[in-house]
């Protein structure tokens, strides 16, 4: 006769199976250690945000910084969290015999750097800031303009109250803004970008750019546009005008002077050749290829790339927009007026 | 005969498996698509926001809040409480919002007509005067960069609505929501960005959502006599050329259910007017050549999802029935397909919410996975039962009757987590 313990250990040795897997879901359920809802975006994703929080971050030291100026001197001062800054009252070229500095540093006056300096920690200008060549920032805020030479570098983030000069082959790593305009030089790569109006130009950024962007828009029309799919491939000819918005699920060329008063989507590349205009926006899942002295007037958008001929415009000093793709390669006396945004490679090139 | 009908169940399992691992191993290891995410400077169209409120008085006041707030130009954003016959405290709710912000609430309040989301945006339609509108339902809770994100994509003209990502908030409160907290994650984090990914069909989800106006008046408006109008609004906009868009990162708050019975009510209206919209479309959808051949299969697969809780219960009676009746192929390949749908079929969903966990950066919330067994149960079973009611309900005469789900909120929600 088989024994009562034989069923008891094989039903026991089976529950115990069965349970140990079971064993951390029924620990999640009695103690639980995530069980809350997931986080959401809670900002509201603008370019601004890191130059605010170091603004406030700089608060408590201001009145310092103001004294600092006034007495025409470098002094060393502690932020309520402990972290020392080194507030320049000093006006004009700011020497230090090392090549690093490692605190924060706030500039009270109009300063300039030497060469190859580097900051380890964000940098704080009230008036205008000229960088040496080669200079590399962590963050930089200015309340005024901001000149970067030649093969400098931020790594972090940059805003200005006023102009942002870049040098030529200068880097600008994570985000780039200004309230007035942002120069960019042949050679300088960025990711993203925000301006009323970011000029590009081939040697010393402010004489050229200036000039850039007068293309002229015929007045809006009041019709309302309708929409025209396309299969296949589509090829406006030269001087062509077309009114709505076309969608093709292959490749669009655009050819000289042709105008689209509506938005263009295509399911291939994207070619807008010499002079052509688009009043909406311009959509691809592949690239954009924009000749010279073309007008976008919305959004540009690519999946892959997008590159911009010389002379053209990209929104309006009105109507600010963006141009955001993983690559963008765009060439000098171009204007684009709001963002460039490239994910992965943005870089000015003749 | 038995036979055939086993090997189809089992071809169409091992379908939607591959389907799962496609979508699983796509997120995992393959290119991400976020073609509008970075849209942050435009000359913003204007937009309404709907907002369908049934019996809403626990939940309304937070998405009014939470709309005041967002980060959108407040002379394009048009507010328009959809109050369809409340019978609480919804409307006064919503007058008392009215009056304390002028001009920025447009109430519809509905007293009659036909019920169903679908019957009150119809009528709510005379109230949007923008080319664009989105919608929610009054337990989500919008985050302030949340509109940007869901008006963003209609800058390409081809896309027709816009589909964001739910969150559930009250997550914490029973094992239920834990449970429905995974499967959404799965859905949304795995199965819509896949599809959007792979340029196949990510489904207008009815909530947390935007559409055209123009691409819904082209397909001729709101289907009323529809239990799910967001999947009949997707397959619609689909053949007439337009794309539904997933966004990802546009994440809203909602609440869901906090008991079984209004589960099950949930998602048998779920899989009743998903079939509908199958029954209707999809035979069409099979024949349309401008739709490119991956849509069309992956519209088919879409439409099909919830017949396939009857198909998986078939096929395990036709593999006990294969097994005991002793057919000639022999019994052990009648189990070794039962054993395929409860193991690998179904393992391929786990991997998926498994791999949805892992992206959503939350790693202790996995160690429920195997509990996540038991919601797939009382949904195989609710939705089998959705399907046979559909099949039997219309020979009786019945109607089909649109079922609100109940909401469990009690207390407005806290201020950080309504900015959420």
């Amino acid at each position: 006769m088989m024994s009562v313990w034989a069923p008891l250990a094989l039903t026991a040795t089976t529950g115990a199976m069965i349970a140990l897997p079971l064993a951390p879901a029924l620990i999640e359920v009695f103690r639980r250690k995530d069980a809350g809802p997931l986080p959401t975006r809670k900002d509201d994703g603008n370019i601004r945000n890191f130059a605010r929080a170091f603004r406030r971050y700089i608060e408590p030291v201001q009145a310092d910084l103001a004294s600092c100026a006034a007495r025409n001197s470098i002094i060393e001062a502690r932020l309520p969290d402990g972290a020392y800054v080194l507030l320049v009252g000093k006006e004009g070229m700011y020497d230090v015999p090392e090549d690093t500095v490692q605190t924060l540093a706030l500039f009270a006056k109009e300063s300039s750097l030497p060469d190859n300096l580097t900051f380890t920690k964000d940098v704080y200008a009230n008036h205008p800031l000229y960088s040496g060549k080669r200079n590399c920032f962590r963050a930089l805020l200015g309340e005024d303009n901001i000149s970067l030479a030649e093969e400098s570098c931020v790594l972090r983030w940059l805003h200005a109250e006023g102009k942002i000069q870049v040098g030529q082959r200068s880097r600008l790593f994570g985000r780039a803004s200004s309230e007035k305009a942002i120069y960019l030089s042949t050679g300088c790569n960025f990711e993203r970008t925000h301006a009323p109006a970011i000029f590009t130009s081939a040697g010393s950024a402010l004489e050229v750019a200036t000039d850039a962007g007068t293309a002229n828009y015929p007045p809006e029309k009041i019709c309302k546009l309708g929409r025209s799919r396309i299969n296949g491939d589509l090829h406006l000819g030269s001087g062509e005008m077309l009114l709505g918005n076309i969608i093709v699920t292959g490749s669009i060329q655009v050819d000289e002077r042709t105008r689209i008063f509506g938005s263009a989507k295509g399911n291939g590349d994207i070619d807008l050749r010499e002079q052509a205009e688009v009043h909406g926006s311009l959509v691809s899942t592949r690239t954009i290829h924009i000749a010279s002295n073309c007008c976008v007037k919305g959004p540009v958008l690519a999946e892959n790339e997008i590159i911009i001929g010389a002379g053209t415009q990209i929104g309006t000093p009105d109507s600010l927009t963006t141009v955001s793709a993983p690559r963008i390669r765009i060439a000098p006396d171009c204007v684009v007026h709001g963002t460039l945004w490239a994910r992965v490679e943005g870089r000015v090139e003749a | 005969m038995l036979l055939q009908l086993f090997g189809i169940v089992i071809l169409l399992i091992c379908i939607y498996t591959v389907r799962h691992y496609c979508f699983t191993l796509n997120r995992v290891m393959g290119g991400q698509r976020h073609p509008y995410i970075d849209i942050d400077t435009a000359d913003w169209p204007a937009v309404t926001v709907l907002i369908a409120a049934h019996n809403e008085e626990a939940v309304i006041a937070d998405i009014l809040r939470a709309l005041l707030e967002v980060d959108y130009p407040q002379n394009k954003l048009f507010i328009v409480p959809v109050n369809d016959r409340s019978q609480d405290r919804t409307r006064e709710i919503i007058d008392e919002f009215v009056e304390r912000y002028p001009g920025r609430i447009n109430p519809f309040h509905r007293t009659g007509g036909k019920p169903g989301k679908a019957a009150a945006l119809k009528e709510a339609m005379s109230y949007v005067r923008t080319d664009l509108f989105l919608v929610f339902d009054a337990d989500y809770i919008p985050g302030k960069a949340l509109i940007r994100q869901l008006v963003a994509p209609f800058f390409d003209p081809e896309v027709g609505s816009v589909m964001g990502r739910v969150v559930p908030l009250n997550v914490g409160k029973k094992l239920l929501t834990r449970l429905l907290d995974l499967e959404r994650s799965g859905g949304y984090q795995v199965d819509q960005q896949a599809r959007m990914n792979l340029h196949f069909v990510p489904q207008y989800g009815g909530t947390v959502a935007g559409i055209r106006k123009d691409a819904l008046d082209e397909i001729g408006g709101w289907n009323e006599n529809t239990l799910a109008e967001d999947t009949d609004l997707t397959f619609r906009l689909l053949m007439a050329g337009w794309k539904t868009v997933y966004e990802n990162r546009a994440e809203c708050y909602e609440e869901v259910p906090e008991r079984w019975p209004v589960r099950i009510r949930q998602i048998m209206r779920w899989a009743k007017g998903h079939n509908q919209a199958m029954v209707q479309y999809a035979a069409a959808l099979s024949h349309r050549k401008d739709v490119s051949w991956w849509e069309r299969l992956d519209g088919l697969l879409l439409l099909g999802v919830y017949a396939m809780a009857p198909v998986l219960m078939l096929g395990w009676l036709l593999a006990l029935m294969l097994f005991y009746t002793g057919a000639p192929i022999g019994g052990g390949v009648a189990v070794l397909g039962l054993a395929a749908f409860t193991t690998l079929g179904n393992f391929a969903a786990f991997f998926e919410i498994a791999a949805a966990t892992r992206l959503d950066g939350s790693r202790l919330r996995i160690r429920l996975l195997p509990f996540t067994f038991l919601g797939f149960s009382v949904s195989l079973i609710s939705v089998s039962r959705a399907a046979w009611q559909q099949i039997i309900e219309p020979l009786l005469g019945k109607e089909m009757v649109w079922h609100k789900t109940e909401r469990s909120r009690i207390a407005p929600v806290a201020a950080e987590g309504s900015s959420a």
